[in-house]
């Protein structure tokens, strides 16, 4: 029997249960992303509180997988327009998708809420904002590549030269006539530097490729949301 | 569970009904089989004439008896607003209050990605159509305050602002007769977000 009280979430999803209840499925700062029945949660308090992307502190007790929340209080209404609110929905789509239920992630809890705050507090493009939570959620999965260094030489990326990516491995030299990536362009994304248009350009080449492979067959529906799909 | 095979039947039947389980369901069942056999003849007859002739209007993917239904054919309704809801019950929310005289456009649904349901699902090339086919002047976005129902009008604005001159959200706020010291904060963040100039 779990019994939790007191831990910071965030609202990723839910959906309707039986008659009055909802299922929420929230990540949790220190136990991962957890599925809790809210009991009578469908009247319009609760269901503002457990609004996606809200930050709650919360309690849950029960066994097995399914939990019951058993008290919950937001304290945030992050409201997100347009843009950001299809890429807090990629966000959200992507734990769900790729972080296992019970799995403790602090990290991956800090990236979703600094994304879903920046995305709110809107100073940082909505791009740059995404890249960055890619690019940690893939560390942090163990997915992570190293942008610093050749995979087989192991010798320091040349800004000057053209690599290519070998999945599971990482960069190599690029092979004769192949485009590859720049290797100013793999440093930059190594510290998190998205100010070159190039830069964000293979960043998202680069991180939809190694999300991909991790997502199988199913295509990710958030990336739908955006009409000007581009400008994610 | 003890009567006929048939009668245990019906009363799994009836519990699709939202809000009906076994309990309730053998009562309803009950009380038809000893009594009330008429109307549980006209239940079923009703039912079955329902399923055959009930469908989506081709216009508005309102509830329709035919091909297209009475709101879409009546021709005192204003072809100048239109109004895209969630379900055909909100229409009924809508046309009980009173107020509105425009046409409408019904989603089934609002995206939620999470759930699998996307543009598609939504018929959203449907709506483009029939924006263009009515040409109104304003499009009110009448989809649930949640942030499902936010992503669904955001959608919706960006595939009809090319076409339509203004598209509007409906608003968001404090109930009428309600208190601010009992409202919940989202609410309230949004009623300060949406507040306007009073006179």
């Amino acid at each position: 029997m779990t019994r939790v009280t007191g831990e910071r979430a965030v609202v990723l999803h839910t959906r309707p249960y039986r008659e009055t209840s909802m299922i929420a499925n929230i990540l949790t700062e220190r136990h991962g992303r957890i599925a809790a029945v809210v009991r009578g949660a469908r009247g319009a308090r609760k269901a503002s509180s457990l609004q996606p992307f809200n930050q709650l502190v919360a309690g849950w007790s029960g066994r097995g997988s399914l939990m019951t929340l058993t008290s919950f209080e937001a304290i945030s209404h992050p409201v997100l327009k347009g843009d950001q609110m299809a890429a807090a929905f990629y966000v959200a789509e992507l734990v769900m998708r790729l972080l296992a239920e019970h799995e403790i992630a602090p990290r991956i809890f800090t990236a979703v809420v600094w994304s879903l705050d920046s995305l709110e507090a809107g100073d940082l493009s909505t791009e740059v904002v995404l890249r960055s939570f890619e690019k940690l959620l893939l560390e942090d999965l163990g997915y992570g590549i190293e942008f610093g260094q050749c995979a087989d030489s192991l010798k320091s990326i040349d800004p000057q030269a053209r690599y290519e990516l070998i999945p599971e491995q990482g960069f190599v030299a690029a092979a004769e006539g192949k485009e590859g990536y720049s290797g100013a362009d793999l440093l930059a994304i190594a510290d998190d530097d998205y100010s070159a248009a190039s830069t964000r350009r293979s960043a998202k080449k680069i991180f939809r490729g190694l999300l991909n492979a991790q997502l199988g067959a199913r295509p990710l529906l958030s990336r739908s949301l955006l009409l000007r799909g581009s400008r994610e | 569970m003890g009567l006929t095979p048939l009668v245990d039947k019906l009363i799994e039947a009836f519990q699709i009904l939202p809000g009906v389980g076994p309990k309730s369901a053998q009562r309803m069942v009950l009380h038809l089989l000893q009594r009330d056999r008429d109307g549980a003849a006209r239940l079923a007859a009703v039912m079955q004439d329902a399923l055959a002739n009930i469908g989506w209007c081709d216009a508005c993917r309102n509830l329709a008896e035919g091909d297209v239904c009475g709101l879409c054919e009546d021709a005192r309704r204003e072809d100048e607003l239109l109004c895209v809801v969630e379900s055909p019950a909100d229409i009924v929310a809508i046309e009980q209050a009173g107020g509105y005289r425009g046409r409408y456009f019904v989603l089934h649904g609002r995206l939620s990605p999470i759930d699998g349901v996307g543009p598609e699902e939504l018929g959203m090339e449907r709506l483009l159509q029939r924006a263009r086919e009515l040409g109104p002047r304003e499009v009110i976005v009448a989809t649930n305050p949640t942030v499902e129902g936010e992503a669904t009008a955001h959608y919706v604005a960006q595939l009809l602002e090319p076409h339509v001159a203004l598209v509007t959200r409906i608003a968001h706020g404090v109930p009428i007769g309600g208190e601010l010291e009992y409202t919940d904060g989202g609410t309230i963040v949004h009623a300060l977000q949406g507040r306007r100039s009073i006179n």
